[in-house]
C-alpha cells in the first residue's frame, strides 16, 4: 500500500538526487503543465538551471527522470545552454542511462534514468523539457513543488478538462499563489528560496507539494468504493483459507481468541517483503499466494488476515492510513495517494474485544505487519490518526485511537553512594511499546553483544564512566510488547565536591529535539510519544546533607515535564525526571508548546544538585538546585 | 581474454563449486539433506546464531577452448531464529561478462512440506546499462523457524581467468563448504589457499585423461562477526583462490597468471590483450597537451603538480573499479573529458612522458577492501591504480581520480598498503606512504567569557589537517552547502549555543580545512548564578564505539588512520564569579596513544585555559592488547570528557 506514497517520495527523493548538492544552482524558471490524456494524464515540465558554482556542474552532470509500469517517457529535449544562451550541446533520448530501481523494497518497478549531460561549465545553463504519461490507478496526482534549490519563477498549470478537480496544497500559503479561474488551476511562486533541511520532519510534510484529483470519487466513500473495486475480495475465501483458520482457531473459545490466533499467525508466519510492480504496488495479492509463499507486505497481510477472519466467521475491513510518526492526511482531498500503509478494523463486539484494546468508532484496529502485540496494541505509527476503513459506499474516515500508557521508557537507577562519592548499585530499563522493540528482537536473538553496547551506551551517557555486570532480563506478559533489563552498576564519582558543598549531575533521557531546532519553526515537528522516565534512588552516607525537596512541572497540550526531588522514607534521595509526549505532530502553537518542554528539559540537564544542609527552602533563581 | 573484474559480483555470495562426485546425476534432482540437518536446531559452539549454511557447493567448470566456462553454484541455509529469515532472501550480482542463468530455488518446512522458489518470487533490476550489471533478488517461499532452504543457479562467463577467492566463510556459521575446480588438463591451475594457522584444508584430486577435479572443503567454520572497525571481511575469511599460470594449445605452452613478470606483460606488452599498451597507442594528443600545458614552467614538481591537477579537475571520473581500462585510447579520453581511475592514471603518465617525465603504473589496493598478497600473482586483487612519477629523485605517488587530494597525497585508506609498481623491467613491489598521527590532526581553539548575568559567549577555530581534512572536503559541494553542514556540526557539538558566522577555508592543495565560528549560549539556557561548561566540545564523546570489553572483542581492530585531537579552551568570568567545580585532569598514555587534559588556572585574571589532546598513534590493531588498550583511551575521553566546569556568581 505504499506505492503512492512512495512515488510522492520518489519524486521528493528525486528532488533530494538533484539538489542534494547543486544547492548553489539556480531554478530560473520550472513551468509544470498537466493535462488530461484519455484515462490519465500528460506531464510536461519545463526546467532551467543556472550553474553557478563548481559543484553545480557535477551534481547536474546526470539529470533523473523517474519512470515506471504506469509512468512512460514521451519526449525530451536536455539542452546544455551557453553563457550567452546558445545551445552548446544535446542530449537525445537514446542515450538515457537507466540505473535501477529506487525504495527500499524487495523490489520495485519504479526506475531512474538519467540524462547524462556531457562535461558542464560554470555559467551555462541546462534547458530540460520532459513529457511523461501518467495511467494512475486513481485519478489523482503529486506536484512537488521545491526541488531543494533556490527556484526563481515557478508555474504549475493543471488545464481545464480534469472533471471536478479538486486539490490540497500543501506549502506555506504566504510563497504560493493559486489560480482557479478558467476551470484549472495554476499554482505560482518567485523567488523561492533554497530550502534549510530541518530535522524531524514528516515525510508528508518534507517537501512542499501540490496534490490534485478528479474524476466523480470525489469523498471518501467513494474513494472506498474504488478501491473495493480495484481490489475486490473473492466472493468466498479459497479452501486453503478456509483449512487454514480451521486449523488455527481450532482452540479458540472466545471471537477475540480467534482474531488473536489468526492476527498472530499473520504477524508472525508471514513475513513482510514489500514488492511494488505497477498497479501491484496497490493492489493485494491473493491470499492464497500470500500463504503459498510466506511473505507479503501491509496490503497483502491485511488482505490475507480478513480472509482468515472471513473464514473464522468474523466481517473485518481494510483500514488506509498514512503511517508514520507526525504524519497526518489532508482530510479535504480525498484521494488514496494519500496512503501509505494498510491494517485491519474488526467491529469490536463481533471481535470480542477487551476494554485495552485498541478500539474507536466501535471498531477493533489490528496491524498485521507488527511483528508483535496481536490484537492488543498497535505500532505508534499507526495510533492517533484518520484512516479510511474501506466498506463500499459505506467508506468513512475514522480516527484510530491512540494507545494511553503503551509507551514508555524508564532508566531506574537505584544504589548506594559512598564516602568517596561513588555509586553502586542496580540499573533497571523499563521498556514498553515501540521501545521495547529493539532490545527484544536483540535478546530473542541472542545478540548478547548488541544488547550489552546498547545498554552500556544508554547507561553511560547518563551515568558517564558506569561499569556494568552481568545483565539478566525478562519479558512482561501481556499484548504489548515490554521488557525489563537490570545490570549491576558502578559509577565513580557520581557526586562531587566537598563536605557542605556535594552536588551530582544525574543524567536523564531527553526524548525531545533541541529548542534550537524549534526557532522561527513552521514546518510541523514529528514526535514519538509515550512516557521518558529517569529515576534516581540514592542511599547517601550518614552526615551528608541532602536538599529540601523541590518539583517543577510544565504541563501543555503537546506533553508534560515533571523534575522532582524528595527525600524517602528511608531517608534516600530520590530524583524524578519525567518526559510525557502526548502528540505525534507539533504544529502551529504546538511548537511554541514543545519549545516550552524542550528548554525545560534542556536547562534541567544543565543544572546540577546540590546537596546542602538545611533550612534551604527556596531554590535559587536560576533552576540549579 | 581478459575481463573487467566484477569482484563483487562473487565475493558478496562466496563463489562456490559443486563438485561433480556430489552433484546429483540428473540436474532436476536436488541433494538429499541429512537427517542430522533437519534435526538441527543450534549451532555447537554458537547458540546465538540466527541461522547456519549447512553446505556451500561450487563448482568451476574450465572450458578447454577457454571461451565458456561457468560456475555452478548451490548453496543450503538452515533458518534457527526468527532473526534468521532474512537470510532467506538472496542477492546474486550478473553483468555482460558474468550472466545468470537458471536460478531454482526451494523450501523445506519442519512439517515436510517442500514449497518451489515461484518465478514471482525472483527479480531483477538493471543498475548500469554500459555493462548490464544487475542484482537478481529473490525471496524464499514460506520460511519459518526450522525451515531449511536451497538454491542454485549457474553464471557464465567466457574466459578461463576465475581469479576471484572463494569465501569459506559468512556472517553466520557454516558446516560444510567446498568449491571444485574442473579442469581440462591443457590449462594449470594454481590453488592458493589463505587461512588462519592450524585449519585442515581438506583436498581431493580426481584425474580423468583429459581433465582434472580439484576439491577443497573446509567444515564448521566460524562465522565472521561484524564488529565496529574489524579488518575487512576478505582479510579475515578463510578463502582460496585459483589462478590460471599457464594454456597449452596445440602443444605450445602460454604463461598466462604464472607469476608477477608476466602479470605485468599481459597488460604492457605487445599482445592482443595488453589493455595498457592499447590504451597508449593512441596518445599523441594527450603527450602534446602534456608538452603545451608545462611550457615556460621550469621545474619538475611544477610540471607534475600542474598536469596532475589538469587531469584530477578536468577529467571527469566514471565510477568503475579494477585495474583494466575501458576500451578506449589516451586521446579518446581527454577528449571526452571523462576517464576511470585506471584511464585517468594512464592519461596522466601520457601527458607526463610528454614533459619529459618518466612514471609508473601503480597496483595497489585499498586497505578496506582487504589485504594485497604478493605470492599470488593475481591482478584483480588490486582495485586501486595510483601514478608514480620520480621527481628530483624522490618516488611521489599521485592519485587524480580524487578531486580533494593534493598532489602527492593519497587517501587515509592507502596508508601503508603494499603495492605493485608495473612499469619497471622488473616489478617492484613498495609500501605506500605511511601517516602518523601528526600528520592527521584537528586543532580546535575555543576562548568563551561568561557574562554578568551568566550568559556564555565566544569564538572558536578548528583546522583539519591530512585525514581530517581530506574527510570533509568536497569539490562536488556547494559553498553555502559547506558552511551550512558545519553550522550543523557545531550546533551539535555546542548543544545550547546559538552558531553564527560561520566561514569555511577549504584548501586541497595543502590538505586542510579552516572553520571559524561564533557562538553565544542561548537566553533560554542561561541560568543565572551558574554556568556549566562541556570542556571537551566540539570533541566531545558521548557515545564510546569501542565500548566492548576487551575480552569480549573477536576480531582485530582497523582503524582509518592514525590521529591527534588537541583542544584548547581559554574561559574568561567576570568579577563576582569563581569557579565551583573543576574537571578532573585525565592522564592516560599507553602503547596507543595518550588521554590527557591539562588545566591551568589564573584566579587573578579569572582565565583559565584546558588543554585536552587525545591521540590514537595506530592502526592495525591485530592482537587482544592493541584493542584493550584503544578501549582504555576511549573510556578515558568519554569519563573526562563528561567533566563539566562550573562556574557560579558568589
Amino acid at each position: 500500500m505504499s506505492k503512492g506514497f512512495a512515488a510522492a517520495l520518489l519524486v521528493a527523493g528525486l528532488a533530494g538526487l538533484v539538489a542534494g548538492a547543486a544547492e548553489a544552482a539556480v531554478i530560473a524558471s520550472r513551468t509544470v503543465e498537466l493535462t488530461p490524456d484519455g484515462d490519465g494524464y500528460l506531464e510536461r515540465q519545463e526546467l532551467t538551471v543556472r550553474l553557478v558554482e563548481v559543484a553545480d556542474t557535477g551534481e547536474w552532470q546526470r539529470y533523473p527522470i523517474l519512470l515506471d509500469e504506469d509512468i512512460e517517457l514521451v519526449d525530451l529535449t536536455a539542452e546544455v545552454l551557453a553563457a550567452g544562451g546558445r545551445v552548446r550541446a544535446s542530449v537525445p533520448k537514446r542515450k538515457l542511462v537507466e540505473e535501477g530501481g529506487v525504495g527500499d523494497s524487495l523490489y520495485s518497478s519504479s526506475r531512474l534514468t538519467y540524462v547524462p549531460f556531457p562535461v558542464l561549465e560554470v555559467g551555462e545553463s541546462l534547458h530540460v523539457v520532459v513529457t511523461r504519461r501518467h495511467r494512475p490507478v486513481f485519478p489523482a496526482a503529486l506536484v512537488v513543488l521545491d526541488l531543494g534549490e533556490a527556484t526563481e519563477r515557478l508555474r504549475v498549470d493543471v488545464a481545464p478538462g480534469f472533471p471536478g478537480l479538486r486539490w490540497h496544497l500543501q506549502a506555506p500559503a504566504d510563497r504560493f499563489e493559486v489560480d482557479t479561474a478558467g476551470g484549472g488551476l495554476e499554482v505560482t511562486a518567485r523567488d523561492l528560496p533554497r530550502a534549510a533541511r530541518q530535522p524531524y520532519v514528516p515525510d508528508g510534510d518534507r517537501t512542499p507539494h501540490l496534490h490534485v484529483a478528479w474524476g466523480p470519487d470525489a469523498t471518501w466513500p467513494a474513494v472506498g468504493r474504488w478501491y473495493d473495486g480495484f481490489a475486490p475480495m473473492t466472493p468466498e475465501p479459497a479452501p486453503e483459507i478456509r483449512t487454514l483458520a480451521a486449523r488455527l482457531t481450532a482452540g479458540a473459545a472466545t471471537p477475540r481468541a480467534k482474531v488473536e490466533a489468526l492476527t498472530r499467525h499473520v504477524q508472525e508466519r508471514v513475513r513482510y517483503e514489500a514488492v511494488q510492480i505497477g498497479e501491484g504496488g496497490w493492489r493485494p495479492s491473493p491470499p492464497v499466494e500470500v500463504v503459498g509463499r510466506g511473505w507479503g507486505d501491509c496490503k497483502d497481510k491485511s488482505r490475507l488476515l480478513l480472509d482468515l477472519l472471513r473464514a473464522a466467521g468474523i466481517e473485518g475491513h481494510m483500514a488506509l492510513l498514512r503511517a508514520g510518526f507526525g504524519e497526518a492526511v489532508a482530510e479535504d482531498l480525498p484521494s488514496p495517494f494519500q496512503f501509505n500503509h494498510a491494517i485491519v478494523a474488526v467491529p469490536a463486539e463481533a471481535a470480542g474485544a477487551l476494554a485495552t484494546d485498541p478500539v474507536a468508532n466501535g471498531l477493533l484496529w489490528i496491524d498485521p505487519t507488527a511483528t508483535r502485540g496481536g490484537v492488543g496494541w498497535l505500532l505508534p505509527t499507526s495510533q492517533d490518526r484518520m484512516a479510511l476503513v474501506v466498506d463500499g459506499g459505506a467508506s468513512r474516515l475514522l480516527h484510530i485511537p491512540k494507545l494511553v500508557g503503551a509507551e514508555e521508557l524508564g532508566l531506574e537507577l537505584d544504589g548506594v553512594v559512598a564516602e568517596d562519592g561513588g555509586f553502586s548499585g542496580t540499573a533497571r530499563v523499563v521498556a514498553k511499546g515501540n521501545p521495547a522493540l529493539g532490545w527484544l528482537s536483540n535478546l530473542e536473538g541472542h545478540d548478547a553483544v548488541k544488547v550489552e553496547d546498547d545498554l552500556a551506551s544508554l547507561v553511560r551517557r547518563r551515568a558517564p564512566g558506569a561499569k556494568l555486570g552481568e545483565i539478566r532480563w525478562g519479558q512482561s506478559e501481556g499484548d504489548v510488547p515490554a521488557v525489563t533489563l537490570e545490570v549491576p552498576v558502578s559509577v565513580p564519582s557520581l557526586v562531587r565536591g566537598e563536605p557542605g558543598h556535594r552536588w551530582l549531575r544525574p543524567g536523564s533521557l531527553e526524548p525531545l529535539p533541541e529548542p534550537r531546532i524549534l526557532d522561527g519553526r513552521v514546518v510541523p515537528v514529528a514526535l514519538s510519544p509515550g512516557l521518558w522516565r529517569t529515576s534516581w534512588r540514592l542511599a547517601l552516607p550518614a552526615g551528608w546533607c541532602r536538599s529540601a525537596p523541590d518539583q517543577s512541572v510544565l504541563d501543555n497540550p503537546v506533553g508534560r515535564w515533571l523534575d522532582r526531588l524528595s527525600i524517602g522514607d528511608d531517608g534516600r534521595l530520590l530524583l524524578d525526571r519525567e518526559v510525557e509526549i502526548r502528540t505525534q505532530r507539533a504544529e502551529g502553537e504546538g511548537i511554541a508548546s514543545l519549545a516550552e518542554l524542550a528548554i525545560a528539559e534542556n536547562r534541567a540537564a544543565r543544572s546540577r544538585v546540590r546537596l546542602r544542609c538545611g533550612g534551604e527552602a527556596q531554590p535559587p533563581a536560576s533552576t540549579s538546585r | 581474454m581478459f575481463f573487467r573484474s566484477n569482484w563483487w559480483a562473487v565475493a558478496v555470495l562466496g563463489v562456490f563449486l559443486t563438485s561433480l562426485a556430489t552433484l546429483p546425476a540428473s540436474a532436476k534432482d536436488w541433494p538429499e539433506i541429512p537427517q542430522s540437518e533437519k534435526t538441527l536446531t543450534q549451532v555447537p559452539g554458537f547458540p546465538e546464531a540466527p541461522a547456519v549454511v549447512l553446505l556451500r557447493q561450487g563448482l568451476l567448470t574450465i572450458d578447454p577452448q577457454g571461451r565458456s566456462s561457468s560456475l555452478d553454484v548451490y548453496t543450503r541455509i538452515k533458518v534457527l531464529t526468527e532473526e534468521g529469515r532474512e537470510y532467506a532472501n538472496g542477492t546474486i550480482p550478473s553483468s555482460n561478462f558474468w550472466r545468470l542463468r537458471g536460478l531454482e530455488g526451494r523450501t523445506h518446512l519442519p512439517d515436510g512440506r517442500i514449497v518451489p522458489l515461484g518465478d514471482d518470487a525472483k527479480f531483477v533490476e538493471e543498475y548500469s546499462t554500459l555493462y548490464k550489471r544487475r542484482v537478481h533478488t529473490f525471496a524464499m517461499p514460506e520460511v519459518q523457524v526450522g525451515s531449511i532452504v536451497e538454491y542454485r543457479y549457474r553464471i557464465n562467463f567466457d574466459t578461463v581467468l576465475l581469479a576471484e577467492p572463494w569465501y569459506f566463510q559468512w556472517s553466520i556459521p557454516t558446516l560444510r563448504s567446498e568449491i571444485t575446480l574442473d579442469k581440462p588438463n591443457n590449462f594449470g591451475y594454481a590453488p592458493y589457499p589463505l587461512m588462519p594457522p592450524g585449519v585442515q584444508l581438506e583436498t581431493h584430486v580426481d584425474n580423468t585423461p583429459k581433465s582434472a577435479q580439484m576439491t577443497y572443503a573446509l567444515e564448521n567454520q566460524p562465522p565472521i562477526p561484524d564488529e565496529p572497525a574489524r579488518y575487512p571481511f576478505e582479510d579475515l575469511s578463510s578463502q582460496i583462490v585459483f589462478l590460471p599460470f599457464e594454456a597449452i594449445f596445440s602443444g605450445q605452452e602460454v604463461p598466462l597468471l604464472k607469476d608477477w613478470p608476466r602479470v605485468v606483460e599481459l597488460f604492457q606488452g605487445s599482445g592482443e590483450e595488453a589493455t595498457y599498451s592499447r590504451f597508449r597507442r593512441k596518445d599523441h594528443a594527450a603527450r602534446k597537451r602534456g608538452k603545451d600545458l608545462t611550457a615556460g614552467l621550469k621545474t619538475e614538481r611544477d610540471k607534475a603538480e600542474a598536469l596532475y591537477r589538469f587531469v584530477r579537475d578536468e577529467i571527469a571520473l566514471l565510477p568503475t573499479v579494477g585495474v583494466e581500462p575501458g576500451r578506449r585510447s589516451a586521446d579518446a579520453v581527454l577528449g571526452d573529458k571523462r576517464g576511470d581511475q585506471t584511464e585517468k592514471a594512464l592519461l596522466l603518465q601520457a601527458m607526463l612522458e610528454g614533459a619529459g617525465i618518466d612514471s609508473s603504473i601503480v597496483w595497489t589496493n585499498p586497505r578496506s577492501w582487504g589485504r594485497v598478497n604478493p605470492q599470488i600473482p593475481n591482478p584483480y586483487q588490486f582495485h586501486g591504480v595510483l601514478l608514480a612519477p620520480e621527481i628530483g629523485g624522490e618516488r611521489i605517488f599521485l592519485d587524480p581520480s580524487d578531486r580533494d587530494l593534493a598532489f602527492g597525497a593519497l587517501e587515509p585508506d592507502y596508508d601503508g598498503v603494499q603495492a605493485l609498481l608495473i612499469d619497471t623491467k622488473k616489478p617492484e613491489w613498495v609500501t605506500l606512504p605511511v601517516s602518523i598521527a601528526d600528520d592527521n590532526t584537528r586543532q580546535a581553539v575555543v576562548r568563551l567569557e561568561v557574562a554578568e548575568d551568566g550568559g556564555v559567549k565566544g569564538v572558536g577555530t578548528l583546522e583539519l589537517r591530512g585525514a581530517h581534512a581530506w574527510q570533509e572536503l568536497d569539490s562536488a559541494r556547494s559553498e553555502d552547502d559547506t558552511v551550512a553542514r558545519w553550522t550543523k556540526w557545531l550546533e551539535t557539538r555546542f548543544s545550547g549555543y546559538a552558531i553564527d558566522g560561520v566561514t569555511v577555508d577549504q584548501d586541497v592543495e595543502a590538505s586542510r580545512v579552516t572553520v571559524r565560528w561564533q557562538l553565544a549560549l542561548r537566553p533560554e539556557e542561561v541560568l543565572g548564578d551558574e554556568v556549566s561548561l562541556a570542556t571537551a566540545a566540539p570533541f566531545t564523546l558521548r557515545d564510546n564505539p569501542f565500548s566492548l570489553s576487551p575480552e569480549k572483542r573477536r576480531t582485530p581492530v582497523r582503524l582509518s588512520f592514525p590521529d591527534s585531537d588537541r583542544l584548547e579552551l581559554h574561559v574568561e568570568w567576570p568579577e563576582g564569579w569563581n569557579i565551583d567545580a573543576k574537571p578532573r585532569v585525565a592522564n592516560l598514555v599507553n602503547p596507543l596513544g595518550r588521554m590527557v587534559t591539562e588545566l591551568t588556572v589564573d584566579g587573578a585574571k579569572r582565565s583559565l585555559v584546558l588543554t585536552r589532546r587525545m591521540d590514537v598513534t595506530g592502526t592495525d590493531l591485530a592482537g587482544g592488547a592493541g584493542y584493550g588498550q584503544l578501549h582504555a583511551l576511549y573510556e578515558m575521553a568519554q569519563l573526562s570528557d563528561a567533566e563539566p566546569l562550573v562556574l557560579v556568581h558568589e
